[in-house]
This record gives structure tokens, C-alpha cells and sequence, in this order.
């Protein structure tokens, strides 16, 4: 069975004409100033595609026609399947998903000492669990790395310990044809074979042209995923001021160029690829030029994302639930949920980089916790209200009449679970209740519960024949 | 300068030019004291980024509208300064931040030479025989290219040239702990972290 989420996208930023002005600005773009193109591979892609290839400028221009034609090979809803088909997720027009993370961070802060530190497989297999676990997490990226696995197969070691500890969908980075091909055999092993994951794609790709216009052979990626079938999530991050205009209006423009010379080249290698528009609008701190990820003119960028990918007919990707604090404090919190509530109401189908620490820097366990319950309420924010007779309630008002109480009523009783969310981490005792149980704040009742989970949560279990093939690649 | 102002600059160069003020002396006392004071601000937390970029523009057209008038110098400052030498290690191609950190190094009045992204080990082993650089600058974004910076390392040390060089490293990926691994001599957690690190190390 596959999931749906709930809808978004019941916020807009512009208007549909203006929409139409950045994709009109980006297809200028393609056409008038073109892609640096640095790879043979992706050169010849492009001439296939129907591009003006330069190979002496390793310069490529795309006209429109290329554009909209990649458009309509493109197909409008994509599955991304889980080991465990339970867990497939449905990518259509503003539903809704949340991802753990994102890319592997190059420190991870220690549960016991608050100290930033390299993340190791060990911290891999125990963000992932976590995420394993939480309903509100669909599709699993990362908050730590495998540091100490050997350097030039890191990546290929961080997927597989992602694939031993969730069977969620997955979504990874795999720069270079060899390391892609790597990566799609290593899923293939856990997905049962090549033919399953042919038809079930455990893995997708999170592919990253290099704003602004760029692309060399890490995204040769891109060929290989196309060929297997599996998605492409293109994820490119034009930075205003640094790698793109300084306007919103003009990142989106760099960031939708990327993304539409992407579609052309994956449309080109395997009509009907599944592809996800995902680029960032990234916000620099102009003081330490510092990537930010709790600022509000990213998550105003997503949201603007989300209606640009609305307009094209793709499934979006994008980033909510992280932030810029050094510890799960109260700028943690309140970026974390800013965020998250803000992107899924403009409707972005997966909402990555939750619980990311430290502008993408860490990675916090007990920021996962407290991501899973921003993310309760945001998910039942989405949620419809229902209006008909029975929730309307005439005849209970009529029943209790002025004056009266609801408590003891049948209605109550049916509805209250269905109404109303349930905290897990924030308190909502009386202030005496709360010292007499220890004074403790979000971050170390959190702390506790990452503990707890840890001890007795265990993913389904990846069959030893899959473990033993994964090893052997390895 | 102060005012981040291109034009108003050029005129007052101009006017001073006129009043029989000689180039050297503009440069000397009246551009390079403005970068100075930016720089500092910047370093302070209290100038931007893009002002700091506006006025090194600034710099770079005054010096470039006063040098053909001064006798026999290409540059004024290339003896007396020190040279660092920087660059992306291969398999990076990622530069803002290098070019930050250039910006930031000749505004404090450094000499440098940057290599450029994608820097293999080989041309930056070549630039260094080449140049003679006291400090090499070596930046990573990305995680999988890391190991590229202790083969740099390795291969001065190979070549006789670690002695003579001071590292030092930086690169959202990079950190103390990974340049004490690869026997760095600094690790710069910023450009302006980066610019006292060095000034260390030549002192």
C-alpha cells in the first residue's frame, strides 16, 4: 500500500503571472546564456537531447521546445518505494512528506557531552533508527556520516547502513557515473535484485549541478540513475548574492535553469524518468558568509519553489524543519518549526534537512525528537477540518442546551483522539507537576527519549543474503 | 572609500592629482588606510560581506587609474608583501569561500596568488617550487575531497618543500581535529579567522 500524505500548497507567495515570468527569465536563460557543461558524458547527453553543444566552450544552450518537450515526457506523480513496500510514499501536486536530513553533515553534537565531533557509522545507524521509527519521518537522507569508513567509499558505506536501518524510500548523494553505479548495485542487493529494483527503485538520487549554471562529471550520477530508472532529485543551491542574484525572484531563476537543463538531460537518457524539481533558494549570511538555514526569505523561497514546480506539472523537494543553532535550543525550535510549517503549507511533496543542526553543519539526535513532534503539529495542521452533520454537532448542542457541559458526551468521547494532537516532548502539566518531575526543558526530556527509542526500536531487518551481497561490493 | 562610493572616489583622486598630491601618496594615505578600516570592520562583525567586495573594487580602479603614473613599478607592494598561495583542492570546484578569503587576505594587504577550483596535487606542488609562497591556502567544501588536502601535505614533504611553506586549511568540511590528522599548521574556521591565523604564522 502506498502512503499519501496530506495536502499543502493552500499558500502562495506570487502570483501564477509571475510564475510564468521566472520560468519565461529561466528558459531566456538557458537559451540565450547557456550551461557550463565540463564532462564528455553529459556533453554528448545533451547533444542527444536535441542541445546546441559547444564541446570547444564545453558550453551547452537549450531552446524552449527541448524544454517543454522534457516537460511532457516527465511524469507528473512519482512513487518512491521503501525496502518495505508499507512504506512507499505517493509524490503528487502538494502532498506532503518529511525527510531525515540531507546530505551527510561533517559534525555530529555527542548526546552526553553537547561537544561537536566527526559523525561515525555508528551515529548513521543510530539516526536512521530513529527516523525507522517516527511516523511523521517518510523518506529517510541523513544527520551524521560514516567518517570512519574508509574515505573513497564513505558515501557507499552511509547507504548501506541506511539501508540496513530503515525501510523508508531512500534519497542519496552518489557523485561520479562509478560511484552511481556503485550505489544502484548496492540498493539493488537490498531491494531483492535488479529486476526489483527496476520496478521498485529503493534508492533515489539527490543529484547537485553546481550553481551557478554548472555541471561537471559528479553529475554524470545523473545518466546512470536515468538508465536504472530510479529518481533523480535535483537539488542544485544558487545562494543569493554568492552563487546567484541577490533577489528571490533572480535565485529562482538560476536555481529553475539548473533544474530544467537536469529534466533534459535525464528526459533524454530514459523518457519518463522520474525527476524532482528541488533547487534551493540559499540565503548567505552577509556578515560571516555563512549558508543559512533558519532564515525566513529560504523558507519564502520554497514556498515560491513549491509554486513553480506546481506550474510545471513536477514533484517538488525542498527543506524545512532544520536550523541554524549550535544545541536543540529555543532558536532551534522555533527555526525548525518555521520552517517545517511554512514550506509544507506551499505545498513542497518532500520536505528535507529535518532536524539538521548547525546550518547544515551537524547533526543532533535530540533535535530528531523534537523535529517529530514540530512535525505532529504541522501534519495536523494540514489536516482537513471536516464540516458535516455529525461534526457540525447540532444534536449534542441541543442535547447539553445552554449552560451545560461536553465532557461526559458520546461526542466528546468519539472525537477527542481524532480532534485534538497529543504532545510527546512539550510540556503541558501544571508548573508544580513540572519541578516536582525535574524542571527539565524540551532539549533533555528529548535526550531521554532518543535513549529510550534507541534501546528498544528495531528496523525491519535487511536478510542476511542482501548483507552478505552488500559487503562483497563493498 | 567609506562610503562605498566608485565614482566619488575617481574624483577625488582626480582633485588630488591635481593639487599636486603624487600618486604614491594616494595610495599610500588615502586608499589603502579606507580598505584597511573596512577590513577591520568587516573582521569586527560590523561591515558586510558585499561591502567589503564594493570596496576592494574601489581599490583595485583606483590602483589601476594611479599605476601607469608611477615610474617603474608594476605593482607597489609585490617586494614587501608576503604571498600566499591558494586554492580548491581537485575534485572541488566550489570558490566562494576561497575568493572570500583572497579578498579578505590582499585587503590586509597580502600578495596572492590563487590557483583557482579543482586544484590537483601536482600544480599546486608546481606553484609552490614556482612562486615561493609563504603561506598555501587550502580550501574544501566538500566532504569527499578532504583526503586531497593531506596528499597535498605529503607530497610537499616528499618534495623537500614542507619547510619551507606554512599550511593552513579551511572549508565547511574541514576542522581542527582533520588539520591536526594531516599535520596542518592552522585551520581557519572563517576568512577573517583565517587572516589572524596567518599573521601567526609568519610572525
Amino acid at each position: 500500500m502506498t502512503i499519501r500524505g496530506p495536502k499543502g500548497g493552500i499558500l502562495k507567495l506570487i502570483s501564477e503571472h509571475h510564475v510564468r515570468m521566472i520560468y519565461r527569465n529561466a528558459l531566456r536563460v538557458l537559451k540565450e546564456v547557456g550551461i557550463s557543461v565540463k564532462s564528455k558524458s553529459l556533453l554528448d547527453a545533451f547533444a542527444k537531447a536535441g542541445c546546441k553543444v559547444s564541446i570547444k566552450d564545453q558550453r551547452v544552450t537549450i531552446a524552449r521546445k527541448v524544454v517543454q518537450e522534457a516537460l511532457e515526457m516527465a511524469p507528473k506523480s512519482v512513487v518512491m518505494s521503501g525496502r518495505d513496500s508499507e512504506q512507499d510514499v505517493l509524490l503528487e501536486d502538494g502532498l506532503v512528506y518529511f525527510v531525515l536530513g540531507g546530505t551527510p553533515n561533517a559534525h555530529f553534537i555527542d548526546l552526553d557531552t553537547g561537544n561537536f565531533r566527526r559523525p561515525t557509522l555508528n551515529d548513521m545507524k543510530a539516526v536512521t533508527t530513529l527516523a525507522d521509527y517516527f511516523d511523521t519521518i517518510s523518506v529517510v537522507m541523513t544527520t551524521a556520516g560514516g567518517f570512519d569508513a574508509p574515505e573513497e567509499t564513505q558515501h557507499l558505506h552511509e547507504l548501506a547502513t541506511l539501508l540496513e536501518y530503515t525501510s523508508k524510500p531512500i534519497i542519496y548523494p552518489a557523485p561520479g557515473a562509478d560511484m552511481a553505479r556503485k550505489a544502484l548495485r548496492i540498493a539493488a542487493a537490498a531491494a531483492g535484485g535488479e529486476e526489483e529494483m527496476k520496478k521498485r527503485p529503493i534508492l533515489s538520487l539527490y543529484a547537485e549541478p553546481t550553481s551557478p549554471l554548472s555541471f561537471s562529471e559528479a553529475n554524470d550520477n545523473m545518466i546512470e540513475f536515468a538508465k536504472a530508472g530510479a529518481p533523480i532529485v535535483c537539488g542544485p543551491s544558487p545562494i543569493s548574492g554568492a552563487t546567484a542574484p541577490m533577489t528571490m525572484a533572480g535565485n529562482a531563476t538560476v536555481g529553475l535553469a539548473e533544474n530544467l537543463a537536469s529534466l533534459v538531460l535525464a528526459q533524454s537518457v530514459r523518457p519518463g524518468t522520474p525527476f524532482v524539481y528541488g533547487p534551493h533558494v540559499g540565503v548567505m549570511d552577509m556578515k560571516t558568509a555563512r549558508f543559512c538555514y533558519g532564515a525566513p526569505e529560504l523558507h519564502m523561497g520554497w514556498v515560491l519553489q513549491a509554486q513553480i514546480a506546481h506550474y510545471l506539472g513536477l514533484p517538488s523537494f525542498g527543506q524545512g524543519g532544520c536550523n541554524d543553532a549550535k544545541c536543540p535550543d529555543a532558536q532551534a525550535g522555533a527555526e525548525a518549526a518555521m520552517s517545517a510549517l511554512l514550506v509544507a503549507l506551499g505545498g513542497i511533496n518532500l520536505i528535507h534537512n529535518v532536524a539538521t543542526t548547525a546550518m547544515g553543519d551537524a547533526g543532533c539526535l535530540e533535535m530528531i525528537v523534537i523535529c517529530d513532534e514540530i512535525l505532529g503539529y504541522v501534519l495536523r495542521i494540514l489536516r482537513e477540518i471536516e464540516i458535516k452533520e455529525e461534526t457540525l454537532a447540532f444534536d449534542v448542542i441541543k442535547k447539553v442546551g445552554p449552560g451545560g457541559n461536553f465532557l461526559s458526551e458520546g461526542h466528546t468521547f468519539n472525537f477527542f483522539k481524532k480532534e485534538l494532537y497529543e504532545t510527546k516532548v512539550f510540556d503541558r502539566t501544571a508548573h508544580e507537576t513540572w519541578a516536582n518531575r525535574g524542571k527539565k526543558d524540551a532539549g533533555e526530556v528529548a535526550r531521554e527519549r532518543v535513549k529510550e527509542i534507541l534501546k528498544r526500536h528495531q528496523p525491519k531487518p535487511l536478510d542476511e543474503k542482501a548483507k552478505s551481497k552488500i559487503s562483497e561490493i563493498l | 572609500m567609506l562610503n562605498f562610493d566608485m565614482q566619488g572616489t575617481e574624483r577625488m583622486i582626480r582633485k588630488g592629482l591635481q593639487a599636486g598630491i603624487s600618486p604614491v601618496d594616494i595610495v599610500k594615505n588615502g586608499l589603502t588606510p579606507g580598505i584597511e578600516k573596512i577590513g577591520d570592520r568587516f573582521g569586527r562583525g560590523e561591515a558586510y560581506l558585499p561591502e567589503l567586495m564594493q570596496a576592494a573594487q574601489i581599490m583595485k580602479a583606483g590602483v589601476g587609474l594611479l599605476e601607469p603614473m608611477i615610474k617603474g613599478s608594476k605593482s607597489m607592494n609585490e617586494k614587501s608583501a608576503t604571498r600566499i598561495l591558494l586554492g580548491t583542492v581537485q575534485g572541488d570546484i566550489h570558490d566562494i569561500g576561497k575568493n572570500i578569503v583572497r579578498i579578505v587576505l590582499e585587503t590586509a594587504g597580502f600578495d596572492v596568488i590563487d590557483l583557482g577550483v579543482d586544484v590537483s596535487v601536482e600544480k599546486f606542488i608546481q606553484a609552490v617550487k614556482e612562486v615561493r609562497p609563504a603561506v598555501i591556502g587550502l580550501s574544501a567544501l566538500l566532504t569527499t575531497t578532504l583526503p586531497l588536502m593531506g596528499r597535498i601535505i605529503a607530497s610537499l614533504e616528499h618534495h623537500g618543500l614542507r619547510k619551507s611553506v606554512k599550511v593552513i586549511v579551511g572549508g565547511s568540511s574541514v576542522s581542527q581535529e582533520y588539520a591536526d590528522s594531516i599535520k596542518a599548521d592552522a585551520y581557519g574556521i572563517d576568512a577573517v579567522d583565517g587572516l589572524s591565523k596567518i599573521k601567526t604564522l609568519i610572525s
